[in-house]
């Protein structure tokens, strides 16, 4: 799908919004569409919702062609941002915006509220205003609204990022409770990975238009195929390595890496990365192989981790967490330590085939 | 603590800053005088006999009198049309604007507040042109003869085109304001257009539509000039009367009970706008700017609109054109050949006129918008006693029709020690104290804008309460200040009805001059006068325009404003 803005008499005022993305969702699944501001997330949201019209390709629900469907005929139910609550409608009406123009009966209307209210947690509020509301009452009329349309697909744009943070953990975990029991097949936009994460199926990895990837959340997180993925999906370090015989060398250590499908042969440069956590502390001399020895230079207790930052010679300064922090047990900046990588925590990115070119050139 | 222990507290704390004490002292006594005082004397002399002695005597003859209840009742009557119709114009002008993407935004929006920032009767003028007796259209065209404008349709006519375009600009405000997510969200949950826009955009525009309704009703009852153009002897109505019994019948005490009944209705509409309405408009201001949907409007709708569009617009440049072709036409209805010598006749007879008109507005128009800044730095930052009081007076004017300040005026200052019946003093004072509500609504806005931590900041860092509005608020405010000075300019250069009891031999006024030309049936000239009054204004718009950059936005929410 393309979408692009401006004034097409003049093409060099013409951005690209959406770049020939093409994504398919499961019926039942919910889809979170990952990236930063401006990667084009939420006008691939708003194309499905009918609200801008793309510039090329297609959009399909099941079988049938949307692009010439009014935004009204879509019945894919859209949870705002804003949550764009009728400000001249209490609760109910607000909730009951979308039955009463179907003409329901008023006994279908109040069954069908009765239900959502409940699934919502608004039971009792239905005669509140909307500048009576909490933020996070503001968020579930928002979402009553959308699923008493019981739709054939729900959308939200980014419809946590107005709530504060303990309010937000809370509210995605609802969320997704509800999105599994009634089996709407949705889409989600956010910027918030964590978010992202814990909420989907699948996580689509946007950037300035395109798809860098997609995937399950821990498909994603454990095998990033390129360093915008690894490091917009949590933290992540990077390691330049040579491949070698049934894995790499890295500061010339080897560790076994599968390199299945990469394309990448003996000699080529590997770009590699491993997640903070993938690193283990060891104590210098109790382990049969050499780890790497190293300085703390940098420690941070963080509550269930504690974070370091090791200078290991030869290698970039490595960010390692780990687990379960005891009180007298935390190195302190200054401290030689030993570390090493955990079994199968070293993954190499696919973008390291680009760097063959080069490799070869030199 | 008790009322009286809040207020001395609060008196005492204002104390600690004396420069303080003393501005709020002198804007209580400067509101009193020249607010306050002469409205007072309007009403006790509406009580007056003839002789001086109390009595119910006028309001007794005005309900016999059927033609001043008719001129109640004629006035009411064109301010309900015109609101309804004005309304409905600007709305659709708005929404156009607002909703669709047709070109030329930008000079539709100019040509629409061109009517705004001309005199009030220049399409007065425009109508008898095309439509009098001798009119372009009515005599020439249609060859209709001695074809009579004048009463109902005249002024109403003349009226619409003078105010829609301040409904306009009122429910621009609103339309802008109005998040267009809620439409989206209407289409998302399976609304229509129609239906989007009959439960959504329409019922969330309603309190604006009401409140533009009120400023229309409330201009229309003020008018003046239109009237005094247009209304001929068989339509009597309020404002015009009330003058004319002073001028012309010198009854002072029936031409002030006629003010103190004119003033009802506008000082009711003015309540209800300001005190039930205001408080039901909806905001939907969120962080996130959303684009705004083209969906709502359909390829027809749009054809619609845009045809609407061209239309007024079209309108507005024929009544315009008029004014100018008028200005360079040797006799108007009868000899269509060019000619200069109307403007020769105003520069060689009203030099004198464009002076003083210039020297009148240039000087009170800084100094209403720095007692309006001050107003609203004081009301909005701090406390003291009577300070709901302050704000009230300070507006009341903008409600009370200029007939009634005009003749408050005359009753309050024609005696020692404040005897200033024909000088250069009476008008300034007027434009002042009549057009200070701009500068403190937009300065009121402007600074409930501004978190107060800014000015805390300053203060923190080391600034005294001076230096800190100085350095850190006046600049701030600094293009409100400046849009509210090109609409107390435009307002000082082209205003008419309280004026016109003001002007003497030595300090007269364009706008005066004009309504003596028309009166004196030289439309020639009066065009021509027309035509460097609004090429003054123009020019002191796009000058300030230049200087201070985004007045144009200030512009717009200045202008808003009016009438509240």
């Amino acid at each position: 799908m393309l979408k692009e803005f401006g004034n097409y008499d003049d093409p060099s005022s013409l951005v690209v919004a959406v770049d020939k993305v093409s994504l398919r969702v499961e019926e039942g699944a919910l889809v979170t569409l990952l990236g930063p501001s401006g990667c084009g997330k939420t006008t691939l949201l708003r194309m499905i919702a009918g609200f801008e019209d793309p510039t090329g390709g297609d959009i399909f629900f099941g079988e049938r062609r949307m692009n010439d469907v009014a935004p009204n005929g879509r019945h894919a139910a859209m949870v705002f941002q804003s949550y764009a609550i009728f400000p001249h409608l209490d609760v109910f009406e607000n909730i009951a915006f979308g039955l009463r123009l179907q003409n329901l009966s008023a006994a279908e209307i109040r069954e069908r509220m009765a239900k959502v209210l409940e699934l919502t947690g608004l039971a009792g509020l239905e005669q509140r205003q909307p500048n009576q509301l909490s933020g996070g009452q503001q968020q579930r009329v928002a979402l009553a609204r959308a699923i008493i349309m019981e739709p054939q697909l729900l959308l939200f744009d980014e419809p946590l990022s107005n709530l504060d943070a303990k309010l937000r953990e809370q509210m995605r975990i609802e969320l997704r409770a509800l999105q599994q029991r009634l089996r709407i097949t949705s889409v989600y936009v956010t910027h918030d990975q964590s978010e992202a994460m814990s909420i989907s199926d699948r996580v689509v990895v946007m950037r300035n238009g395109r798809i860098e990837q997609e995937g399950t959340p821990i498909g994603l997180y454990s095998r990033p195929k390129n360093r915008f993925v690894a490091e917009f999906i949590g933290k992540a370090n990077f390691l330049d390595g040579r491949v070698v015989a049934g894995g790499v060398e890295i500061g010339g250590q080897h560790f076994a890496v599968d390199l299945g499908g990469s394309g990448l042969r003996g000699g080529d440069l590997a770009e590699c990365t491993i997640r903070p956590e993938g690193i283990r502390i060891l104590n210098i001399g109790s382990v049969p192989r050499t780890p790497f020895a190293g300085t703390v230079r940098r420690s941070t207790f963080l509550g269930s981790v504690v974070e370091y930052e090791v200078s290991i010679e030869g290698l970039s300064p490595l960010l390692v967490q780990a687990p379960n922090p005891l009180e007298g047990m935390i190195h302190s900046a200054g401290s030689n330590i030993a570390v090493d990588f955990a079994p199968g925590a070293l993954h190499v990115l696919a973008s390291s085939k680009k760097n063959e070119s080069d490799h070869l050139r030199h | 603590m008790t009322k009286f222990g809040t207020a001395k507290r609060q008196i005492e704390l204002l104390a600690r800053d004396p420069l303080l004490l003393f501005l709020v002292g002198a804007i209580f006594l400067s509101l009193a005088i020249f607010v306050a005082y002469p409205l007072v004397a309007v009403l006790s002399k509406s009580f007056q006999s003839e002789q001086g002695s109390f009595s119910l005597e006028n309001y007794v003859r005005f309900s016999q009198f059927g033609y001043l209840w008719n001129a109640l009742w004629n006035s009411v009557l064109v301010g309900v049309v015109t609101g309804i119709a004005g309304v409905l114009l600007g709305y659709a002008a708005a929404f156009t604007i607002v909703r669709t993407n047709i070109r030329f935004k930008k000079f539709l929006h100019l040509l629409f507040i061109l009517p705004i920032i001309s005199p009030p009767f220049t399409s007065a003028l425009s109508v008898l042109m095309l439509l009098g007796a001798n009119g372009l259209i009515t005599h020439k065209l249609l060859g209709i003869a001695d074809y009579n404008i004048y009463g109902f349709k005249g002024v109403m006519l003349s009226q619409v085109f003078t105010f829609a375009p301040v409904a306009y600009l009122t429910l621009r405000g609103v339309l802008d304001s109005l998040n267009p997510t809620l439409e989206d969200a209407a289409m998302n949950v399976g609304a229509g257009r129609w239906q989007t826009f009959r439960r959504v955009t329409f019922p969330l525009s309603l309190p604006g539509i009401a409140s533009a309704f009120l400023v229309v009703f409330i201009e229309s009852l003020a008018d003046f000039g239109n009237p005094l153009v247009l209304a001929g002897s068989r339509f009597p109505m309020l404002s015009t009367q009330a003058y004319l019994e002073i001028t012309g019948s010198f009854n002072l005490p029936l031409g002030a009970a006629l003010a103190v009944v004119l003033m009802l209705p506008s000082v009711t509409a003015f309540a209800v706008q300001r005190y039930y309405l205001q408080k039901r408009q909806y905001t939907t201001v969120t962080g996130k700017p959303t684009s705004s949907s083209s969906k709502l409007v359909s390829r027809n709708t749009r054809r619609v609109l845009t045809a609407f569009v061209v239309i007024f617009g079209t309108f507005i440049l024929l009544f315009y054109g008029t004014i100018i072709a008028g200005a360079f036409t040797t006799v108007w209805g009868y000899n269509y050949g060019l000619t200069l010598r109307h403007f020769i006749y105003a520069f060689g007879v009203g030099m004198d006129t464009i002076k003083d008109t210039l020297i009148v507005a240039l000087v009170s128009t800084p100094l209403s918008g720095l007692i309006g800044m001050l107003i609203a730095f004081l009301v909005v930052r701090f406390r003291f006693p009577g300070k709901g009081a302050m704000e009230f007076t300070s507006i009341l004017n903008f409600a009370v029709p200029g007939t009634v300040i005009g003749i408050g005026y005359i009753l309050a200052f024609n005696q020692p020690p404040l005897l200033l019946i024909g000088t250069l003093a009476i008008l300034v004072l007027n434009f002042v104290f009549r057009y200070v509500p701009v500068g403190i609504q937009s300065g009121i806005a402007v600074l409930r804008q501004i978190d107060p931590s800014i000015e805390e900041a300053a203060r923190n860092l080391g600034a005294d309460s001076i230096t800190t509005f100085r350095k850190v608020t006046l600049p701030l405010i600094a293009p409100a200040f400046f849009s509210g000075l090109v609409f107390a300019f435009v307002r000082a250069m082209t205003a008419i009805s309280a004026a016109i009891f003001l002007v003497s031999a030595q300090w007269n006024l364009l706008t005066v001059q004009i309504l003596n030309q028309v009166g004196s049936g030289r439309l020639g000239v009066a065009a021509a006068f027309s035509v460097i009054l609004m090429a003054i204004v123009l020019a002191a718009v796009a000058i300030i325009g230049r200087i201070v950059p985004g007045h144009e936005r200030g512009m717009r929410t200045v202008t808003i404003s009016e009438g509240f």
